[in-house]
């Protein structure tokens, strides 16, 4: 099971990236929400995240998308897009459930992306 | 750790790890990747015109046809429509979802359009598509808004911005108080009324509250004009907004419910009429774009 190490100081978290659904950025904070929905802040900001994304899962990390300053969303839980409501839903369609907001302009182009990797046989 | 690649903006998308596995385009020209969306719907529904013209006979029901979105280039869109091999005028009809919404859409081929008023000649086996195209007044029949029929301008005022300018068969469709290809149709025998416009340069137009019901536009999507239909139950500015996120360029309204009376005919030459025609008096009288 592929994991993504969050390392730093004393504290380390270990999250298989299957059951990431997305990091949400708190300024220098960031909180890694997983599928069991727990949530768990790292003193790591969303863009050093992404460094580790890069370095740590290289073409796995492809699952996980920015959204904006504030969002990086694991597409494999994208369950409804709403561009007119600026509403994005993100479910395992079991026990996992978050609603969250994003631009429209970042919609257009999520939903775009998980067409062209539905097209594409990528998932 | 920190790079410069994290300078992002709350409108920006960015695929993490080694890049996007499919093909994304460039994600960093945020009007044109608004565009985007819809541009892989057109481009959609120019492969399935293109394929359903080229494999009709051998398609017993031309139902199941059925799409994806083609992640194309805005290059490689248009042209796919003049690789469409018949020279016969006909009607390709697609629908599409955009925002949630079907739209329902009827792109002319090979066929120039012209302006009529009075009632629609159902023997006309030379129009291919029609719809309702200007306001006429019930009461007293008086056409609201510039108006021009042949190269004779018939009524004039700019309550509405919008407008369409027929010219040797060729559709324009544009916003603006003021337009030279109103003088222009008077001096070619062409056509030209107005109507709300809903889409200004991809931008949505807001118009005063109305009612939510089936809507229609004639739009132009970079040059090339289709018809689109909403399958729900829309307001004006509801509307509006899908049809900028489907990334129409301009758009103006084309009055007629979903009983208004018009047909268009597909590749194979069949005939699909909608609507009724409303017999009464009053109604009699109203203007229609045709294409043949």
């Amino acid at each position: 099971m592929e994991t993504l190490v969050i390392s730093k100081g004393t504290e380390m978290l270990c999250v298989p990236v299957d059951r990431l659904v997305y990091i949400s950025s708190d300024g220098n904070y960031s909180t890694v929400v997983t599928q069991d929905n727990r949530e768990q802040i790292v003193s790591y900001q969303l863009g050093q995240i992404e460094d580790l994304i890069d370095a740590q899962l290289g073409d796995a990390g492809s699952r996980f998308t920015r959204l904006g300053r504030r969002l990086i969303v694991n597409v494999d839980f994208v369950y409804f897009v709403d561009i007119s409501k600026q509403r994005l839903i993100l479910s395992d369609c079991l026990n996992c459930y978050h609603e969250l907001t994003a631009s429209r302009d970042v919609l257009i182009k999520l939903k775009a992306y998980k067409e062209a990797l539905k097209k594409y046989g990528k998932q | 750790m920190e790079n410069n690649n994290h300078n992002i903006q709350d409108d920006e998308f960015r695929v993490l790890g080694t890049g996007s596995p499919v093909p994304m385009g460039n994600p960093d020209e945020e009007r044109r990747r608004r565009r985007l969306g819809g541009w892989f719907a057109f481009a959609l529904v120019a492969l399935l015109g293109l394929a359903m013209i080229v494999f009709w006979p051998q398609s017993e029901d031309p139902d199941d046809v059925e799409g994806v979105f083609e992640s194309r280039s805005e290059t490689e869109a248009l042209p796919l429509l003049d690789t469409l091999t018949t020279e016969t005028p006909c009607v390709i009809k697609m629908d599409t979802l955009v925002s949630g919404h079907l739209l329902k859409l009827f792109i002319p081929h090979r066929a120039g359009a012209r302006l009529v008023v009075g009632d629609l000649d159902e023997k006309d086996r030379q129009a291919v598509m029609n719809f309702q195209a200007a306001d006429i007044r019930a009461d007293n029949h008086e056409i609201l808004g510039e108006f021009v029929l042949a190269g004779e301008q018939l009524a004039t005022g700019v309550s509405k911005k919008g407008f369409c300018a027929i010219i040797d068969g060729y559709v324009s469709v544009g916003v603006g108080e003021s337009t030279p290809l109103l003088d222009e149709a008077i001096a070619k025998g062409g056509y030209f009324f107005r109507q709300y416009a809903l889409v200004d340069g991809g931008e949505p137009v807001m118009n005063k509250p109305k009612n939510s019901t089936v809507r229609k536009a004639l739009c132009d999507w970079n040059g090339q004009v289709f018809v689109a239909v909403s399958a729900d139950r829309l307001t004006l500015d509801e509307f509006a907004r899908v049809l900028a996120d489907f990334g129409v360029t301009n758009a103006i309204y084309l009055i007629g419910s979903d009983f208004a009376y018009g047909w268009s005919v597909d590749p194979a030459g069949n005939r699909e009429e909608f609507g009724f025609e409303d017999r009464r008096p009053e109604y009699r009288k109203q203007s229609y774009i045709v294409w043949e």
